[in-house]
């Protein structure tokens, strides 16, 4: 069968380009790549029978999500909490993308602003780094993973393909219709048709193949008016960074660096250039390109490979780190944690003076806040420079717009992570993991509002972007200058909120829809010891099944894992101490409390209480324990029909 | 001319350092352990309480190094740290001649020694939530904040903050300042102060004092009338803290605690009246009949819904009701709704005499449709 054919019969569509890696000959070119099982010669012992595997699916969606690091998980569970039928598809046996076992980069955020303080990330992010404090008190990279796979599995409206790229887009118009996926250890050949596309892949190559826009390399400074980027466009991308990890094994441990090791010159090396800390890699053993980044990436990985056993030789065997004779080398990476690659066009390009300035949009829907943070052209190939350019530290936290988060001219796709509508200098700071999250969870919720709608992501935009925001606030996720004010929060109608002690805010601040203390306002109640009470009071009797509260898990202190384990006061190793353990709820029908539910584990920031729907005149919240904190701090409390 | 004020400065310091060591014999010097969240290891330190000849406690001192210096290549400088009698920080002095140095071996200037204590004053500090990493991390060391492995960032405090400099001197003496050694400070007071310097510390009003004395009161059980009247006294003048005085009367005997609280849900504000009666709700001493349907006659001076909802529930837990309760009660049915329907809710499956079954019923008909 001629590819064409396939194609004719099996979608009656279109395809954008000819990429799919199917069998070739020494000699043949693209046009002789047929997807053509036509020719298997199977004989199955077991029937006696011969035949042709089936090696073809096709499935339907809501939403399709491609790639499995932080940006498409929080999209994928995103869509499907919200009622969207969702796939995710990852091309790694592994979630997590930089931040999983295979590349062991740490999942940073807004780990500290200028006043010395994190402003952590909360939502999706939160709850996958709050279930690995709870599952994983080891803080292996390898138990991670499979918190991950917990995380996406346990969803009951979301499918997960592992091993499956997304290697071809086939359109319909400006609209892509299915995408193409091949999943390497089945032999299979996926079609998932869906009316919305969503490419977290980073390099994204499904978005490439359906033809959305995008550039690669740095801006000049004039066309964004852009201080820190260069006076003449350039191609440079960022580099990816090979890391390893060693292991104080109690005795001296010798090394022969393999023969393809680069030998490291740290004679003319710059004195940025670190070996402090080795013990958990060297970030700046990275290479980038001037060209095409995707294409160098196995070239560049087996230089990198050869850099790496040329620093750790140089640290084992020169003899300036004594302190390393008893270390071994106990894990090595073999796939580089990428930076930058494409970057597709949506209808804004955030750029930095929008950072730096700290822009406010209408329809922002994340933030970021890690400094603008360039590593330099060459990366370790340039060794006489500093590995990075901390270019601007920001006081504030910066907003992200949701036009930048959808293509500018595929009608259905979106993009979160760092192939986003930005140039390379806003890249900088805004590819860091829990900030690509947030715009995943904005993705994916957008997404689920496209589909009860029947629309594309640009007229959510324009038509819908209260409702978006809204959701994404009621979700947990904080939008800087956006108080929520959602007209079905019963809370906000109740006439009466008080507590039975308050050491610090007001109970009354848990419906002003700021659901963090924030710029030196406080927007929470503390209680005076536990237990504590809250009681909420309605005029008449309101039906209700539905409470939504958010505790306190300190968003000033980072909890993401960290290969040195710190436990100070801006990182935690564990569980926050602040956060709500044990909590019940209970309604007064007919003048009688009435018990509603109770959590005596609870593992997440949103608590969510549901039940039988009840005609309740007052509720009362009972917090019994916490995780070691004496009082409890709670910042929002939402009720519901 | 700045240096000439330096040493004027340090001049007088050294004339207040030898006076009170040499010169008060009440002084008393006490061993303490402090931690200082600069250091590994909590530090030994001999902290000194000068008396007055009256024998009330007017403040502390003690001495410190001016620097947590982990590489040995600080200058440390003994300084002399002062609080009051409840460790608030006073001021600080410097030996004869001594000098505090900033990065690079410049010394304080005299505005830079006006500043220090000005940080040391300010309570809320920005010293008080960094990290001595922080302070240590010096500015080419700022790539450390990467994307791959984070580590920290030189830190960035406003110049009104900091003696430019000698952060590391502001992070140790502010934390010295204002560290565990006011907790230890405040212990001391309490612990060695007569029965008289209690009920002076009362009287002042300032709720540090107040708590102070009431921990120490009920520590000692006393419950001499002085005392109580110079407490009711307090409760009537200034809204009082409200947890130690609720300890002190639930530490006290039966007769004496059933008094003490019900004087306080009289006399005190809206929230002393809660607290006042969550504690008669909680105690596992026993209340007469008479006392609860005393305490039910005040119903019609509560004022908030709260004051209300927590009488009925400390009747409801005590499992107390009576015809004078429900008479104490009913006439708040015309008042506040939300108020009104927590009482409707109580009386509503209590046996009532006809003319307070008829309030409820008036009641029930007039708001069908919000209860």
């Amino acid at each position: 069968m001629e590819r064409r054919d396939f194609f004719k019969k099996g979608t009656k569509a279109a395809v954008a380009a000819s990429v799919i890696p199917m069998i070739t000959t020494a000699h043949s070119g693209p046009e002789d790549v047929v997807y053509n099982r036509d020719t298997d010669k199977w004989y199955h012992l077991g029937s006696g029978k011969t035949g042709i595997p089936n090696r073809k699916k096709t499935a339907d969606y809501d939403v399709v999500v491609i790639g499995g690091g932080a940006a498409g998980i929080s999209a994928a569970v995103a869509a499907a909490r919200n009622g969207s039928k969702t796939v995710l598809v990852q091309d790694r046996p592994v979630l997590g993308g930089n931040a999983s076992s295979e590349m062991r980069v740490h999942l940073n955020g807004v780990n500290r602003l200028k006043n010395g303080k994190a402003e952590r990330e909360t939502g999706i992010i939160e709850e996958m780094l709050l279930l690995n404090r709870f599952c994983n008190e080891q803080e292996a990279y390898t138990v991670f993973d499979h918190v991950l796979y917990e995380y996406v599995m346990r969803e009951p409206n979301l499918t997960l393909m592992l091993n499956t790229q997304a290697i071809e887009a086939v359109m319909s118009g400006s609209k892509i219709k299915s995408a193409l996926c091949w999943q390497s250890t089945t032999e299979m050949l996926y079609t998932l048709n869906a009316p919305i596309f969503i490419d977290c892949s980073g390099d994204g190559l499904l978005a490439a193949t359906a033809g959305a826009e995008y550039r690669t390399g740095r801006e000049a400074a004039s066309e964004f008016n852009e201080t820190f980027a260069p006076e003449k466009a350039d191609g440079w991308q960022m580099g990816a960074t090979l890391l390893m990890s060693s292991k104080d094994m109690g005795r001296p441990m010798k090394y022969t660096p393999p023969f393809y090791a680069i030998k490291y010159d740290y004679k003319i090396a710059h004195p940025k250039r670190k070996i402090a800390g080795f013990q958990n890699g060297i970030w700046w053993i990275e290479l980038g390109s001037d060209d095409d980044i995707i294409a160098d990436y196995e070239e560049n990985r087996h230089r990198l490979m050869g850099y790496l056993h040329g620093v750790w030789d140089y640290i084992k065997n020169s003899g300036e780190f004594p302190e390393a004779e008893n270390f071994a080398l106990d894990w090595v990476g073999s796939l580089p944690c990428r930076r930058e690659s494409r970057r597709f066009i949506g209808d804004y390009i955030v750029s930095e003076k929008d950072l730096t300035e700290y822009k406010h949009y209408p329809d922002a829907v994340a933030f970021g806040g890690w400094p603008i943070d360039e590593h330099i052209p060459g990366g370790i190939d340039n060794i006489t420079e500093p590995p990075t350019h901390f270019h601007y530290h920001f006081h504030n936290l910066y907003e992200f717009p949701f036009r930048s988060l959808y293509s500018k001219n595929i009608t259905n796709l979106m993009f979160a992570g760092r192939n986003v509508s930005q140039t390379h200098i806003a890249l900088s700071s805004s590819r860091i993991m829990a900030t690509c999250a947030l715009m995943g969870q904005a993705v994916g919720t957008a997404a689920a509002i496209c589909n009860q709608k029947n629309t594309t992501p640009r007229e959510v935009g324009k038509k819908y972007i209260n409702e978006l925001q809204e959701q994404l606030l009621r979700d947990d996720v904080y939008i800087p200058k956006r108080p929520a004010n959602d007209p079905n929060d019963l809370a906000k109608k109740a006439s009466l909120i008080f507590a039975s002690t308050t050491s610090s805010g007001d109970a009354k601040l848990l419906t002003n829809g700021i659901s963090r203390d924030i710029n030196g306002k406080i927007n929470h109640w503390m209680s005076k010891g536990l237990p504590a009470e809250l009681q909420l009071e309605w005029d008449a009797p309101t039906a209700l099944s539905a409470v939504e509260i958010k505790c306190d898990t300190n968003v000033n202190r980072n909890i993401m894992m960290r290969k040195d384990s710190r436990n100070d006061e801006l990182f935690t190793n564990g569980v926050p101490k602040e956060m709500v353990k044990a909590i019940k709820i209970e309604g007064r029908v007919n003048g009688k409390w009435e018990d509603l539910g109770a959590i005596d584990n609870n593992q997440t920031r949103l608590i969510k209480f549901k039940f039988n729907s009840s005609k309740v005149t007052a509720i009362k919240i009972i917090v019994t324990e916490t995780y070691g904190a004496n009082d409890v701090k709670l910042f929002e409390i939402r009720c519901y029909k | 001319m700045l240096n000439k004020l330096h040493i004027l400065i340090v001049i007088f310091f050294l004339i207040i350092f030898q006076k009170e060591n040499h010169n008060n014999l009440n002084n008393i010097e006490y061993k303490v352990t402090i931690h200082h969240p600069g250091e590994k290891m909590p530090i030994k330190a001999v902290l000194t309480q000068v008396k007055d000849k009256a024998g009330f406690t007017t403040g502390y001192f003690m001495d410190v190094e001016s620097v947590i210096c982990l590489e040995n290549v600080c200058k440390i400088i003994p300084v002399r740290l002062h609080w009051d009698d409840i460790g608030n920080y006073q001021r600080y002095e410097l030996e004869e001649l001594a000098t505090l140095e900033k990065y690079e071996a410049d010394v304080f200037t005299a505005n830079d020694y006006k500043k220090l204590h000005r940080i040391l004053l300010n309570k809320n500090s920005p010293f008080k939530e960094v990290f001595i990493g922080d302070i240590l991390t010096v500015k080419n060391e700022l790539n450390t904040n990467v994307d791959v492995i984070s580590g920290a960032t030189a830190l960035e405090l406003d110049t009104k903050d900091t003696v430019p400099g000698a952060a590391l001197t502001c992070f140790t003496l502010w934390h010295w300042a204002n560290g565990d050694v006011v907790n230890t400070i405040q212990q001391l007071t309490s612990k060695t102060a007569s029965t008289k310097q209690l009920v002076a510390y009362i009287k002042t009003k300032k709720p540090t004092y107040y708590a102070l004395a009431l921990k120490e009161l009920t520590h000692r059980k006393l419950y001499k009338k002085a005392y109580l009247d110079a407490i009711f006294k307090h409760i009537n003048n200034s809204p009082a803290i409200v947890k130690p005085t609720i300890t002190y009367f639930e530490s006290s005997t039966k007769n004496g605690y059933f008094k003490n609280i019900k004087k306080l849900f009289i006399i005190g504000n809206s929230e002393q009246k809660i607290a006042a009666l969550k504690s008669i709700t909680l105690t596992n001493k026993q209340a007469t009949p008479i006392y609860l349907e005393s305490i039910s006659s005040y119903a019609n001076t509560l004022q908030t819904y709260q004051e209300v909802d927590a009488l009925i529930n400390m009747l409801e837990k005590k499992q107390y009701f009576s015809n004078q309760t429900a008479n104490n009660l009913t006439p708040l049915l015309n008042g506040d709704f939300l108020t009104a329907r927590r009482v409707y809710w109580f009386l509503s499956n209590k046996k009532l005499s006809n003319t307070q079954k008829q309030a409820v019923i008036n009641f029930k008909k007039l708001y069908k449709n919000k209860i």
